[in-house]
């Protein structure tokens, strides 16, 4: 393989790193949800990097189903987002207390 | 592609990633961050190329450019986000998390580790290239999708009927009077 | 490669069965809004699909999909146990009829999803169908929290629940990824036999893949640090959502993480208890401790919630298979205790969500109190209730993998979690009565309060009656 496995794991990994750092630093409910896709993206980076050195399809149609189902977290995440918004405006995660965070 | 091009275009495709991603989750103005991830997006999906994934590659740039990431920017658009440029960017415990995130991102010394030793025994190697064709086609995952995996694939569309649902059941207008 | 067949399908009849009637609730979605059809239907449904499962293939197990899927002991146990919670729940939803209500027919449809991905957890050989039977059953729960559109701490509680589970999916992910980088298979016997034959037992990969794993799990069955999102959802959520939550996702959480530990990680047996224990110790801790200090009763049953799944984590600690089958038995009383504590609390209606409303409860309604004291009785895990004999199992297999200081902690928390829930008992028998008289219950959730009431007794007295057909994997 011209593309080292390694290299595309080590790339998974950085980038899930800065997925996480993203999801516990930020405070806003949205670029939180971003930064929950930033690490599914890490996600089937590596997948389709195992993928490829095994030479086996599992990975891919892995990552494919990742896909699906992070299109479904969207719409209903946007969704809670919205019906949130409409009770209450503005959409930061230090906002929510009418319940004990 | 000769292995130099293809070793040069990883390389850069690796760095705007990563660049776009830090980007992404540090900006301010939400809009930003999201056409950042929007690079990130377009860029992962050149790896997944160079990896000979191609039906992931154009689902990649499909449904999650496509989709995904409009389906946010409408969102954030939509809620019009007013004062988010005067608000702290980070929660106060930023430090931890980016400790936490650090820990993640040293799992990258898979990249020494991993081609010598520890990953499960494959077809290919890295000195002879797969035949990309019987791998990530259309044809090939196809193939798999509705003959191996027909039973993720049918769960799969059940979680995709409860995300219909919740949509619909989350964004009606409220307490329709009996 | 094989592709599937009708044979493939018997394997499946009582999930196809809830789905078949989430598809009729749909397409009549607009007939059924006012009428209690929806409930009659999902109901129907949760005992078909309860009574396929019980009566499915004895002769031995049977796998589908090409291995994706199985029915065995195991499953058929967790398949009932699910159907049980399921029927329960619908039963506790049924609301007087001047209350609000969600859109009845979405309501029940969401339920019956998220059962459906509750079973396929409990029958899955593969990451790939776990995955998926997880995320089915978790985001119909997220929905369910926030369906109250209206109620601004539900969308509250919705938000929480769906960021901190949405994440903690994306580590479950990574783990699973990093598994079949390592072993080169997603399915739980492939892995285990990779793992045999290569001698991988101190790779650092599979040893961060696994705790990726198990933090996954540990969210979904709200064990400590992965607790944050269940005090919240629980709160906000109605009643009968909490209660389907705290019993549903809870045993099919435990049941993911059986067969995983048992069957795909056999040989790593160690790092995987070492994990599971740590979860169990700091979940006991922190919900018997937190729990004493809350006034809103759905929360204090949150942190028991907490608590309870880290006695239950305890039979998965020794690794082995009669370890599983404890956690079995313990999940399996647990559901019909937290399902009865929470009916009290439906039954109750407003007064019954804040720890003063139980005030004089027995002088105006001895009845309900005494139901509610014998629910607490088994919270606490006091004989002759099935609580004591779901603890005692546990406990004994912790022993038994020779974690005796994790007992001697268990049985310690236990009698603190005494104080908790006994004083809820002493409001109820000892303190003068603040409030009217609280109106008869619905008779479906006398119904379902008869049947957990019965079971957490039959436990308690011939033990070995109803647990004896948990078979581990």
């Amino acid at each position: 393989m011209i593309v080292p496995v390694g290299a595309v794991l080590g790339l998974s990994a950085i980038l899930f790193g800065i997925g996480v750092f993203g999801f516990l630093a930020r405070r806003n409910i949205i670029l939180m949800l971003v930064s929950v896709e930033v690490m599914l993206n890490a996600v089937n980076l590596s997948l389709a990097g195992f993928s490829r050195h095994l030479d086996d399809p599992r990975g891919q149609i892995l990552a494919l189903f990742v896909i699906a189902v992070a299109a479904a977290e969207a719409g209903i995440g946007l969704g809670l987002v919205i019906a949130l918004n409409r009770n209450r405006p503005g959409a930061g995660v230090a906002d929510l207390t009418e319940l004990k965070w | 592609m000769p292995p130099q091009a293809v070793q040069a275009a990883f390389v850069y495709l690796a760095a705007v990633s990563v660049a776009s991603a830090l980007f992404a989750v540090t900006r301010r103005n939400p809009v930003h961050s999201m056409l950042w991830v929007l690079a990130l997006f377009l860029h992962v999906a050149g790896i997944f190329l160079l990896l000979g994934a191609e039906f992931l590659a154009a689902v990649q740039v499909l449904v999650y450019a496509g989709a995904i990431l409009i389906f946010y920017l409408f969102v954030v658009m939509l809620l019009d986000l007013p004062d988010e440029e005067a608000r702290p960017r980070f929660g106060k415990h930023w430090p931890f998390a980016a400790a936490v995130g650090l820990s993640f991102a040293a799992l990258a010394w898979f990249a020494w580790v991993a081609p010598t030793n520890a990953l499960g025994a494959g077809g290919a190697t890295d000195s002879q290239a797969p035949d990309d064709a019987a791998l990530g086609s259309v044809a090939a995952i196809g193939a798999e999708l509705f003959g191996r995996f027909a039973l993720p694939f049918e769960i799969a569309s059940l979680v995709l009927l409860a995300a219909i649902i919740g949509a619909v059941v989350l964004a009606r207008r409220r307490a329709t009077a009996p | 490669m094989n592709s599937a067949t009708l044979s493939d399908l018997s394997v499946l009849v009582p999930e196809l069965i809830l789905v078949g009637t989430v598809l009729v609730l749909l397409l009549l979605a607009r007939r059924i809004q006012t009428a209690p059809v929806a409930a009659v239907m999902s109901l129907i449904a949760a005992v078909a699909a309860g009574v396929t499962a019980g009566m499915a293939v004895v002769s031995g197990p049977q796998i589908g999909f090409g291995g994706m899927v199985t029915v065995d002991g195991y499953s058929r146990f967790f398949k009932v146990l699910i159907a049980a919670t399921l029927a329960l729940a619908v039963l506790l939803s049924v609301r007087r009829s001047n209350e609000e209500q969600a859109p009845r027919a979405e309501y029940h449809a969401l339920l019956l999803l998220a059962s459906t991905g509750m079973m396929l957890a409990g029958s899955a050989l593969d990451l790939l169908v776990l995955y998926l039977a997880l995320e089915l059953m978790t985001l119909c729960a997220y929905v369910l929290v926030g369906i109250h559109v209206e109620r601004p701490w539900a969308n509250e509680a919705a938000i929480k629940y769906f960021l901190l589970g949405s994440f903690a999916s994306a580590l479950l992910l990574y783990g699973m990824s990093l598994t079949y980088g390592v072993t080169g298979s997603t399915g739980f016997a492939d892995i285990a036999a990779a793992l045999f034959g290569r001698g991988l037992e101190t790779d650092p990969i599979l040893l961060v893949a696994i705790g990726l794993i198990a933090s996954g799990l540990a969210f979904k069955i709200a064990a400590v640090p992965f607790h944050a999102w269940a005090p919240d959802a629980y709160q906000g959520a109605s009643a009968p959502v909490a209660a389907f939550l705290a019993a549903g996702s809870k045993a099919a959480g435990l049941a993911a993480l059986g067969r995983i530990g048992v069957v795909a990680f056999e040989s790593e047996a160690h790092a995987m208890s070492a994990v599971l224990a740590g979860l169990a110790v700091l979940s006991i801790l922190l919900g018997s401790i937190v729990a004493l200090s809350q006034t809103d009763m759905k929360r204090l049953l949150a942190y028991s919630s907490i608590a309870h799944a880290g006695y239950a984590l305890l039979g998965l600690t020794a690794g082995t298979p009669d370890g599983a089958s404890a956690t079995m038995t313990y999940a399996f009383f647990y559901v019909f205790m937290t399902l009865g504590a929470f009916g009290v609390v439906i039954a109750l209606g407003e007064r019954g969500e804040s720890l003063d409303g139980y005030r004089g409860l027995a002088a105006q309604r001895p009845g309900m109190a005494l139901v509610m004291l014998l629910f607490l009785l088994a919270l606490t895990g006091i004989p002759p209730t099935a609580g004591f004999s779901a603890k005692f199992v546990v406990i004994l297999s912790a022993v038994r993998a020779g974690y005796v200081p994790l007992a001697v902690l268990a049985v310690v928390c236990s009698v603190v979690s005494a104080f908790i829930y006994m004083r809820v008992a002493v409001l109820m028998y000892m303190r003068e009565p603040r409030e009217a008289v609280p109106p008869a219950f619905p008779v479906a959730v006398s119904a379902a309060l008869v049947v957990a009431a019965l079971v957490t007794v039959i436990g308690g007295v011939l033990p070995g009656s109803l647990s004896s057909w948990a078979v581990s994997p």
